[in-house]
Parts: structure tokens; sequence; C-alpha cells
């Protein structure tokens, strides 16, 4: 259970676990904003302390939190590295061809690894406190205001949650069709990468012929049950505003306010 | 007291060439269980589309506690008839146990402080109150299907129609229904029809209706229905293990008495013997 994929939930309780999932995703968005408005070694700092802060209230390990982040740190690198070597301006320490390392490139590439970073760290710092339903209620409710442009709001967050629903039971299935062609003797490890795609065509065949057929058994299911999608539902799991979404709020606005005080150099003592 | 009557029913599936159900006239009596029997394309599962008006027939007609199925009354239709699928997967739509049987409730629009309650009433008559948070994936299949039948309990329904809601579960799982099943048909305060190939299954039933090719060949009580060995064995469904042991037997050439066996009858009738 230790083990995290990038995006999974972590159930343990935390002071972050309980909070509304509207106020943690607007903390989310929010902390991103602010990210881009980070321009100095301090305010960068400063926003690393306030998500370092958040991760130590989640009672997440730091060690879960890298295990979920590892997968995409080849995505950084390379485009960490290829900021270092396309980019241009400022002295010229190595040059080779259309390739350079220069001054301008090394602190351009420096400011991406830490936005890069931070970013995929706070969001998962967000799917790590809440399970993905909750976080679909709490898109619902700030989707609803779309409703006045006759956006189908609620048919959209109950397909959202019913997809989310499915996936571990069609993960399942795609493992059992994966052994049943491999007990017919089909090897998913042979041949080049091009064998290999071919190799997934029976696979996914079986795969959404099932899914459809799934999809036809829910649909009259769900209406054996009562489910109109034109008609107005009650809802029974509602979202609970606390005191400490409250207080979470109060501490973005002081994240804020310093961050833009530092910027202003206002602090310039502590600036130099 | 009838829960549900089929008039003169025909329906016909669009691009086929013969009527699934043909010229169907029957009876389901209020507060019995009645276990409908016959081989895959009998027209079973059609009929309990019917009955809730998820198919709409052409011709005859069917009311359910005196409401006729009608496309302007499937909204009351659906609050008096709740139906449990075969597959236990496919019928799960919350994320949760509990939102799962809160699901019929929302569309129902009960007021969100009635729910937990109900919920709570629904999943401990079917003893799965503990597992209340639980994942569909946590589960397994007699699990979800008990799941199923909590969220029909929970919108009260008077008929509930199972069809094959046992036929994907282990022998575990499908004893658990079942048990729960009789305990349902013991409150008396529905009727229960069970689409079944599962000989112990029907035994349990109060009636038993046999289709076959779109008819109704036999119906009747279930020891009436059940004594006929020849024709369950001429229309393809499992014998009772009663009545199959009454028929090796009478093959033997042993005297048995020509009349319907229970397992226990069975038994009882064995040890006066020796």
């Amino acid at each position: 259970m230790n083990k995290v994929v990038f995006g999974s939930y972590v159930p343990v309780d935390s002071v972050l676990h309980r909070l509304d999932p509207r106020m943690k995703l607007l903390m989310c968005v929010w902390y991103v904003i602010l990210v881009f408005f980070a321009n100095s070694l301090w305010t960068s700092l400063w926003l690393l302390l306030g998500l370092g802060f958040a991760m130590v209230l989640s009672r997440v390990s730091f060690r879960q939190y890298w295990q979920g982040i590892r997968p995409l740190a080849w995505v950084i690198v390379i485009t960490v590295v290829f900021q270092i070597l396309f980019s241009s301006g400022g002295r010229v320490y190595w040059h080779w061809w259309i390739m350079s390392i220069t001054h301008d490139g090394l602190v351009n590439s420096l400011i991406i690894f830490y936005r890069f970073m931070v970013i995929i760290t706070a969001s998962t710092v967000l799917t790590a406190t809440t399970p993905t339903l909750r976080i679909a209620d709490g898109l619902d409710w700030y989707m609803q205001p779309l409703k006045a442009i006759h956006v189908p709001v609620n048919q959209l967050t109950l397909m959202l949650s019913i997809a989310l629903r499915f996936i571990p039971t069609i993960m399942d299935e795609a493992g059992k069709i994966t052994n049943a062609q491999r007990s017919r003797g089909m090897n998913f490890h042979q041949g080049n990468l091009f064998q290999r795609v071919k190799h997934l065509v029976p696979v996914l065949i079986p795969l959404f012929v099932n899914s459809f057929k799934r999809a036809e058994d829910l649909a009259t299911a769900m209406e054996a049950r009562g489910y109109d999608p034109d008609s107005p539902r009650t809802h029974y799991r509602q979202l609970h505003w606390h005191g400490a979404d409250n207080i979470t709020l109060g501490l973005m606005v002081v994240l804020t306010v310093i961050l833009f005080l530092i910027r202003g150099g206002v602090f310039a003592l502590v600036s130099l | 007291m009838n829960a549900v009557t089929l008039t003169d029913l025909q329906y016909q599936y669009p691009d086929t060439k013969k009527p699934v159900l043909d010229g169907i006239n029957l009876n389901f009596p209020a507060g019995k269980w009645t276990a409908l029997i016959g081989r895959n394309g009998s027209g079973k599962s059609t009929m309990a589309r019917l009955i809730d008006g998820l198919l709409i027939a052409r011709r005859g007609q069917i009311t359910v506690n005196g409401i006729p199925v009608t496309e302007d009354n499937l909204t009351k239709i659906h609050q008096h008839v709740g139906i449990v699928f075969q597959n236990p997967d496919n019928q799960f739509v919350g994320a949760t146990v509990a939102d799962d049987v809160a699901f019929g409730l929302e569309n129902r629009q009960v007021p969100r402080e009635e729910m937990p309650s109900r919920i709570q009433r629904a999943l401990e008559a079917v003893d799965m109150a503990g597992l209340s948070e639980s994942e569909p994936t946590m589960l397994s299949g007699g699990q979800k299907q008990r799941v199923a039948i909590a969220g029909i309990l929970a919108l009260r329904p008077q008929v509930i129609i199972l069809d094959e809601a046992t036929s994907m579960l282990d022998p575990a799982g499908r004893e658990l229904v079942l048990a729960l099943l009789e305990r349902l048909r013991d409150q008396q305060q529905f009727t229960i029809i069970s689409i079944t190939h599962d000989p112990a299954e029907m035994a349990m039933a109060d009636r038993v209706v046999v289709l076959d090719q779109g008819k109704i060949v036999c119906q009747g009580t279930t020891a009436e229905v059940l004594r006929d060995v020849a024709l369950l064995e001429k229309i393809g469904v499992g014998i009772p293990a009663g009545q199959q042991l009454r028929q090796e037997l009478a093959d033997r050439g042993i005297a048995v008495p020509d009349r319907y066996f229970t397992v226990e009858e069975m038994v009882k009738w064995l040890s006066q013997q020796l």
C-alpha cells in the first residue's frame, strides 16, 4: 500500500484529508498561478516553504511523494536538458553545432525545473489527500454556474464519476483478456515496436466490444432504477465547508500577500 | 390478488422473424415467489423487461398493481418494480456501496435528510451495513448482488424481479442471496419473480412457470410443476436434486411414490425405507 502511482489517493487521516475538496481544488489552482509570479530566489523559496508545509500537514511521507513523481522525472529531465542546450542569451560557456550552454539557458532551465517540480508536487498533494470522486464532486460545484448557459453539468459529472468507477473493472478485464490471448500462444514481449503494437489489437477489440455491452447493461439498470437524465435529482453526497477551510483560505491569502511583498522588495534587507 | 397480470401479450424484437413472446396470459400473485424457467432464448428476460416497461409491447396488456405499463406510466412502474440483473458489475453505479444504494433514491428525489436512514435499513436487510463505505472492487460478486438488492429495497417496490441474479456467483455467494430471498418472501411484502436455471432456486419458489419458445407450457405450484421430470428434461432445464434422486430410484425399478419430493422429503422417505 506504500507505493503511490502519480495521482493516486493515500488513505491516511490528516487535516488536509479532511478539508473540503472545493478548498483543496481552489488551493491547488491558486498555488499553480502563484508559482508563475515567483521571480526571484526568495519568492521561489517562500512558495516552496508553503508547499512543504502542506506536504507535512498531509501526513503522506516525502518518500511516497517521490515515488509518485518519479515516473514523470524523465519528462522533466529531458525538458530541462533541451532548455539548457537550445536556449541562447548571456555568456556562452560551451558551443557545438547548434547546441550551446549559455548563462540565460542555465537560469531558464533552473526556473523550468523549479516550476515543473513544484506544480507536479502540488497536484500530487491534491490527489494524494482527496479521493478522485470527491474531486469530481468539487468540480461539480464549481461548474454549477455553467448551467445558466445550458451546459449539462449534472450529466457530465455523473459521466465522470461512472468513468472513474469503471476504471478498475475495465483494467481487470484487460488483464483477463491478455491472459486468455497468452494461453492461446500470443507472446506480447516479442518483436519490434510495430509488431508489439499489432499484438494489442486482439486485446483491444474484445475489450471494446465488452465495454459497449457493459454500457448497455448499465444503461438498462440505471433506467430500471428510475434514472432520467432530464429530471432533477437530489444528492446523497454533500460537501461541508468547515472552519478549517476558512483557516486554509486565510493562509492562502497570507501566502499570496507575503509573496507579493517579497516581490515588491518590501523585505529588501532580507532579499540582499 | 395479482401483483402483475399479462394479458394476450406478444413481443417481437425489431429485425426478427418470430415473436419472442406470443399469446402470453399470466398472473403473478401478490406476496408470492414465482420462478420463471425455460431454456436460453425462451423469452424469460424479455418478459422481465416488459413488466418493468424497459421494453414496450405492441400487442397485449401488462398491469402492475392495476397500473397499465405504458410510456406515460413509466416513472410509476419503475417505482413499483425493481430488477436485479445478471452481471453484478454492470449494475453497480455508485462509487461506494452507500452511493450505489443512494442512486435510486436520488433519482426519485428523496430528500437528503431521509437518505441515510433508508440506506442504513436497506443495507441491514441484506447484511451489508458494515461495508457501506467500500468500493465495488473490494466486494465479491455475491456482495455486489446483495448491494443491488439493497438498492431496490431502499426504493420500497412491490415487485422484485431477479433476472438470473445468482448465475454468476460462487456457491457461497449464491446461497447467501437465496437465503436473503427466502427472508424477503417470509415477510410477504414483496412479489418475487426469479428467472433462473438453478434447480435449487426453482425448488424454493412458491410457484413455477415454464416458458418454451415464447409460450407458457406449464404453470402451477412448485410441487405440481417440478413433479413432471419428463417435461423438465424435454425443455432442457435443471432438475432439482430430490426429484432427480426419485427418478433415478424409479428407473432402477424401486417403487417410489409418484409425487413431488424436495431433498428433505426424499431423505425422510429413504430413512423410513431403511
